[in-house]
C-alpha cells in the first residue's frame, strides 16, 4: 500500500500524478504537493490517476482541500480515473466541479 | 471465522486491508465488489481511530472479525469507544454544493454506507460491534455503488 506522487508545472496548469493507492494513510502525500501546486497559483489542475488503484475519503478530503487552496476559478481535471474511483467520485457529488478526461489535456 | 486485533492507529490500516483482501479473495468477490468492501472497512476503521477513540491511541485496540459466506462477505468490527451507530449518523449536507464551498471531511461514512450490501450495529458488553456484508453480483447494472442500510443477517 503505497503512493507515489509527483508535480509539474506546464505553463499555467499544475499537473500531479498519483500513482498507487490513496486512502488515509498517504493522503498527507497528495496533501503535501497540492500545497506545493497552489504556491505557482495555477489556472488549471490536473490529477493523473492513471495509475490511481484505489480512492477513499481521506484522498477525496484533500481534492476538498486542494481546490479550496487555489483561486476560485481553478478548472480541474481528472484524467484516466478507473471505473471505481470513478465511482467513488460521482457519489459524492465531485463530478459536477470537475472534469473527467480519458487522456492527458494539451 | 477469522480475526485480528490491531491497535487503534490510521498505521494498522495495511493490517485491515490484508485482512479484506484475504476474505475477498476466499469469497470470490470481483474487483468492484473488493474494492466496496476495502472501501467500508477502511472508512468505519479510520472513523474509531480518529473520532471513536478521539486519536491515533496505541493503548486502544480494534478488533476485526470476518468470514467467507456462500453469498459472499461478512465483516464485524469490534470498539470499546463510546456507544457510536456509524450507520445512523447525519450524512454530509453539501453533496450538490461545489468543491470550492465544501466542508472537507463527513464523507467516510457516508461512503462507507453506500459501499456494502447490508450492515448492522449493536453496543453490548461495553463495545461497539459494527457489521458490514458485500455478496457477489448485487452490483447495479449501471455500476453505481448500491446503497447499503439492510440489516445484516448472521450467517
Amino acid at each position: 500500500m503505497t503512493l507515489d506522487t509527483t508535480l509539474s508545472m506546464r505553463e499555467n496548469t499544475a499537473v500531479i500524478a498519483l500513482n498507487g493507492d490513496l486512502d488515509a494513510v498517504t493522503a498527507p502525500l497528495f496533501q503535501n504537493q497540492a500545497e506545493r501546486a497552489a504556491l505557482h497559483r495555477p489556472e488549471r489542475l490536473v490529477l493523473d490517476m492513471r495509475e490511481l488503484g484505489y480512492l477513499s475519503s481521506a484522498g477525496l478530503r484533500q481534492l476538498v482541500y486542494a481546490r479550496q487552496k487555489m483561486d476560485d476559478d481553478v478548472h480541474v481535471v481528472l484524467v484516466g480515473a478507473n471505473e471505481q474511483v470513478t465511482q467513488v467520485i460521482r457519489l459524492v457529488g465531485f463530478e459536477q466541479s470537475v472534469t473527467f478526461s480519458d487522456d492527458m489535456p494539451e | 471465522m477469522i480475526t485480528i486485533t490491531v491497535p487503534a492507529v490510521t498505521e494498522a490500516l495495511e493490517q485491515v486491508n490484508a485482512f479484506s483482501a484475504r476474505l475477498a479473495t476466499t469469497a470470490g468477490l470481483s474487483p468492484c465488489e473488493t474494492y466496496r468492501l476495502r472501501l467500508a472497512t477502511e472508512e468505519l476503521f479510520v472513523n474509531i481511530v480518529r473520532h471513536g477513540y478521539g486519536a491515533d491511541r496505541t493503548a486502544d485496540q480494534v478488533t476485526i472479525e470476518g468470514d467467507a459466506t456462500e453469498r459472499g462477505v461478512w465483516l464485524r468490527l469490534i470498539d470499546t469507544a463510546a456507544p457510536f451507530d456509524p450507520f445512523q449518523a447525519a450524512g454530509p449536507a453539501d453533496l450538490d454544493l461545489p468543491l470550492k464551498d465544501r466542508e472537507p471531511g463527513q464523507l467516510g461514512l457516508y461512503l462507507a454506507r453506500h459501499a456494502v450490501d447490508a450492515a448492522s450495529h449493536e453496543y453490548a458488553r461495553g463495545a461497539n460491534r459494527s457489521t458490514i456484508a458485500v455478496f457477489r453480483g448485487q452490483s447495479d447494472a449501471d455500476g453505481r455503488i448500491p446503497h447499503g442500510g439492510h440489516d445484516v443477517n448472521r450467517e
